[in-house]
């Protein structure tokens, strides 16, 4: 079995070694004997629209303004591309996909308008380890490092892919609590760096399923590097 | 802190700047004796805090020479000073990497009373972040700007911001600059000087993964593979009027070298323009870069039981890891060690290892240890290396084999460890 993997505009979206979510999808998935094949889609190329799995990392101020540009202008092919695939956006990734973002002081981008979500400008910025507890069932709890000045809020009917238990997430307290992220299926968001998928196998394990139509969730772990970086991370942060 | 230090004379124009430096110098023996720090650290700290103009009083009549940069200003610091030490008899320096204002007032305060005519060269390396904020009070003459990338983004934020919080500082400057013209933040910051001023140098660095986008329009950056870049949108690209390192010079330079790596080489280059530009003649400063065989510990060499040697790297960020890497997976196949820490000054998120081209790097043994070993290993794991975790320095060696060589690359912190770990076994094993 062979699936496929685009990283859409790693030279604007990967300054916080998101690049690693791909590193890592590719490497579970051969030890799950599937192999991978990884599809860098560079600015001012079409994106291809038969793939797995997408990947939006984080990028800076600038870098994330010209992928958003860059987004609009293949925006149908876009949406066709993640229709019936996952994809995974982190931070800068995941602000570009809302409504709209902070580009300057009292300045906004639209955004792709593809999830009900806005983000606003906060201070200070939130950086540090992060800890929540996923609604993915069986994928348990999250760890990763955020650093963003954006505030994200996501809509009553919306769910995020976790409730905080250390650091911030999207920044906004909603009922006494934070959450990071946004969840709907095919699309996982979220503010933690790490990579998320390095530092969290069941999550790399949720989307791995997702597009093979396997479940590797109800495998059993195995007690891997992964997951003891995994254990030791919860544990730090305790 | 060492006597010539305590006994140093200090030039002073104000009382209230003696008294300063008298009392820093008082806190510094005592909280030297008490082991609390380093000397030099408390000692600018309390004379900055007894008098605010301290750093301004003792920058006068100084001329003053800044190296700023991501990677490399303290070696390419060392470099210019061995020059400088050769021509001139007053020569200080802030050889221990003290680069912000506490450090600086103390490197400042440290001039031995020389021949009163002859003229105090202040050569320091001045940490990138720190330098705006104090860059009115050294007036330097010639400033010498190595590179610009991501560097511990959870303490110190996005590239770009530094290269316009220079731009900003550079206003009315009327000194001169020896520039890196492959680096397009660095350039940026340069671009409302006037162009006679800088020396722009070739260096065909080769990281340009935190410069993808022109940090004047925002657009996409193009690059050649002679490393020069340009502005797909704008007219933004590498200076034309580029100082041409001739093949000659350039071997010149590896030639005269004692410390490895095309970094050195880089910082080298900027050196020599430094130097040349003071009328140093090319055969002293070669003749002064090979006398450095080591800078504070980068790149030594240390001689273990069991005939293993061990060479340690520092490598803090991924534009250095990659050079670093690069470097060592060079020559035969050796053991390496990667020692590696997620503390404050190393940065606490490590997610930059992913941006590290392990993957095409062949190495082989490769033995981990420290505190976020398991991030490290991960990663290695992911880029198809095989791994062996151990849990200390002692425990890494012992898994290389007798007569080998052996690499060790270390995060800020445990580097910090190692380069007093290592002459210790390295002094044992001579004794045995
Ligand atoms: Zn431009």
């Amino acid at each position: 079995m062979t699936i496929s993997l685009a990283i859409i505009y790693q030279e604007l979206l990967g300054t916080y070694g998101d690049r690693g979510n791909a590193l890592t999808i590719s490497h579970r998935a051969k030890q799950h004997n599937i192999s991978c094949e990884i599809i860098q889609v560079k600015p001012g190329e079409k994106i291809p629209t038969s793939c797995d799995i997408y990947l939006l990392g984080g990028g800076e101020d600038n870098a994330q303004t010209l992928a958003t540009t860059l987004l609009m202008e293949n925006k149908k092919d876009f949406i066709r591309a993640i229709e019936n695939s996952q994809l995974l956006a982190i931070c800068a990734g995941f602000q570009i996909l809302g409504k709209h973002f902070p580009v300057s002081k009292n300045k906004f981008s639209p955004g792709l308008d593809l999830i009900d979500v806005s983000t606003q400008p906060g201070s200070p910025r939130i950086i540090g380890e992060v800890v929540s507890k996923s609604v993915i069932p069986g994928v348990g709890d999250l760890t990763g490092f955020e650093n963003h000045a954006g505030r994200t809020l996501i809509s009553n009917n919306s769910t995020p892919l976790g409730n905080v238990i250390k650091g911030l997430g999207n920044g906004i307290e909603t009922n006494g609590t934070f959450v990071d992220g946004y969840f709907s299926g095919g699309i996982v968001c979220s503010y933690m760096h790490g990579p998320i998928l390095a530092r969290n196998p069941r999550l790399c394990d949720y989307i791995l399923s997702k597009a093979t139509n396997l479940d590797f969730l109800a495998m059993a772990e195995n007690d891997d590097t992964a997951r003891m970086l995994h254990q030791e991370r919860l544990l730090a942060n305790k | 802190m060492n006597d010539s230090f305590m006994q140093s004379y200090i030039p002073m124009s104000s009382i209230r700047n003696k008294l300063a430096v008298s009392i820093g110098k008082l806190a510094a023996m005592s909280s030297s004796a008490l082991g609390k720090g380093t000397g030099e650290q408390i000692f600018g700290r309390i004379v900055d805090i007894a008098d605010p103009n301290a750093l301004k009083n003792l920058a006068l009549n100084k001329r003053v020479i800044v190296i700023s940069s991501t990677n490399g200003k303290t070696t390419t610091t060392r470099l210019i000073a061995q020059a400088f030490q050769k021509e001139h008899s007053n020569v200080l320096t802030n050889a221990l990497g003290a680069n912000q204002r506490a450090g600086l007032i103390a490197a400042l305060a440290s001039s031995k009373q020389g021949d009163n005519n002859e003229e105090t060269f202040a050569i320091l390396e001045v940490d990138e972040r720190s330098l705006p904020g104090l860059f009115d009070e050294i007036q330097p003459e010639l400033l010498i700007f190595g590179n610009l990338s991501r560097d511990q983004l959870d303490r110190f934020g996005e590239v770009s911001s530094i290269s316009k919080s220079w731009q900003k500082m550079l206003e009315g400057y009327k000194g001169k600059v020896i520039a890196n013209g492959n680096d397009p933040h660095i350039v940026f910051s340069l671009s409302n000087l006037e162009s006679q001023l800088v020396t722009y140098v070739d260096t065909k660095s080769s990281w340009h993964d935190d410069a993808n986008t022109c940090p004047k329009c925002g657009e996409l950056l193009s690059w050649d593979k002679q490393s020069h870049f340009k502005c797909l949108s704008c007219n933004f690209s590498t200076p034309d009027d580029l100082a041409a390192n001739s093949n000659q010079l350039i071997e010149e330079v590896t030639n005269s070298l004692k410390i490895p790596g095309k970094w050195n080489i880089n910082n080298a280059l900027l050196a020599l323009w430094a130097c040349r530009s003071f009328g140093i003649p090319d055969g002293t400063i070669f003749t002064s870069f090979g006398e450095v065989k080591e800078v504070s510990g980068r790149n030594a060499i240390f001689n273990l039981e069991g005939n293993k040697t061990v060479q340690l790297f520092l490598a803090k960020n991924p534009a250095g890891w990659n050079e670093t890497l690069t470097h060592i997976s060079k020559g035969s196949p050796r053991n390496t060690i990667f020692a590696f820490n997620c503390n404050i000054a190393d940065g606490k998120d490590p997610s930059w290892l992913y941006d590290v081209d392990f993957e095409s790097t062949p190495l082989k043994n490769i033995i981990v240890f420290g505190e976020r070993e398991l991030d490290m290993r991960l990663r290695l794991e992911i880029a198809g290396k095989k791994v062996t975790p151990t849990i200390s320095i002692t425990d890494a060696i012992a898994q290389c084999e007798k007569n080998s060589h052996t690499n060790i690359v270390a995060s800020y912190t445990q580097f910090l460890k190692l380069s007093r770990t290592l002459p210790q076994l390295n002094k044992e094993a001579q004794s045995k």
